[in-house]
């Protein structure tokens, strides 16, 4: 009795592990999910839409809400949506960017002088 | 006597690096890089200005417009080169340019890169838009300076100036 009831309880969760990992599944396997771009996939691929990296949930708003503000939180210091150049993890100590903006710039054989490029937008 | 010994390896010092200096100066020149968009009806472009030499190998990034690090990989041309490394933009990087605005860069450019066989690229990439890897790709040429190219995508127009 025991022995039965045991492998009901295994029979049942492996059920719910495939109803829940099947359809899960079929999100990995399309690239546009996984913010797969032009670059990603191809050299020559010019076809590339740019997404948005941090709009996953937004389409579920009532059965995910709670995971969409930890992903909010998350994403918000992941991504540095600031006007900024971000650090990355795992990213060399002095590696990271300074702010947005003209300053010195780096030492190739590009700028003769070193003097920091003069920009404006019209 | 003794202060006249002495502050010779002073000039000496102060004459070999103006030896070294004047040249570096002397083989720079100012270059004014004019990039026209479309009005593609969209947001601001991310573009990447970069050169290439003759064998099409990256040599580095004249200017990053576009704040934002990970939607860098959008630029495909120029992200295969440089890994997104941000060390090739630290310093030379700002704004996304607007639809149907001008992205004027002054810069001094060394004059080796001029008919030598390197191409200044632009890659372009607009959010929720096609990606334009290589939307601009000009020779460096004195014969070139002051012509303008048309893009293929979200470039009116791009030329620079000598």
């Amino acid at each position: 009795m025991t022995r039965k009831h045991a492998l009901t309880i295994l029979a049942a969760s492996a059920a719910v592990a495939v109803a829940i990992g099947i359809p899960a599944l079929g999100a990995l396997s399309d690239p546009a999910e996984r913010g797969e771009t032009s670059a990603a996939r191809g050299p020559d691929d010019q076809g590339g839409l740019w997404r948005l990296a941090d709009d996953d949930d937004d389409d579920h708003h009532d059965r995910h809400h709670r995971d969409r503000r930890a992903s909010r939180d998350r994403d918000h210091h992941d991504d540095c949506d600031d006007d900024e150049v971000c650090a990355r993890p795992g990213m060399a100590p002095g590696m990271a960017p300074g702010p947005m903006g003209t300053g010195t710039p780096p030492q190739n054989k590009l700028f003769g002088t070193g003097a920091p490029p003069q920009v404006k937008v019209n | 006597m003794r202060n006249s010994l002495a502050a010779r390896p002073a000039l000496a010092a102060l004459a070999l690096t103006t030896a070294l200096t004047v040249p570096a100066l002397a083989m720079a020149k100012p270059v004014t890089l004019t990039t026209t968009l479309s009005s593609y009806g969209g947001d601001g472009a991310y573009l990447a200005l970069y050169v290439t030499d003759a064998q099409g190998a990256y040599v580095g990034t004249v200017w990053m417009a576009g704040g934002k690090s990970k939607y860098y990989q959008h630029l495909g041309g120029w992200y295969r080169a440089t890994g997104g490394n941000p060390a090739e933009i630290n310093g030379i990087t700002g704004a996304s340019v607007g639809a149907g605005r001008t992205l004027e860069i002054s810069v001094d450019l060394a004059d080796t890169l001029f008919d030598a066989g390197y191409t200044l690229h632009v890659d372009a990439a607009v959010e929720d838009m096609r990606d334009s890897p290589n939307e601009i790709a000009v020779p460096l040429t004195a014969a070139g300076a002051g012509k303008a190219v048309p893009g293929k995508r979200y470039v009116a127009s791009f030329q620079y100036d000598m």
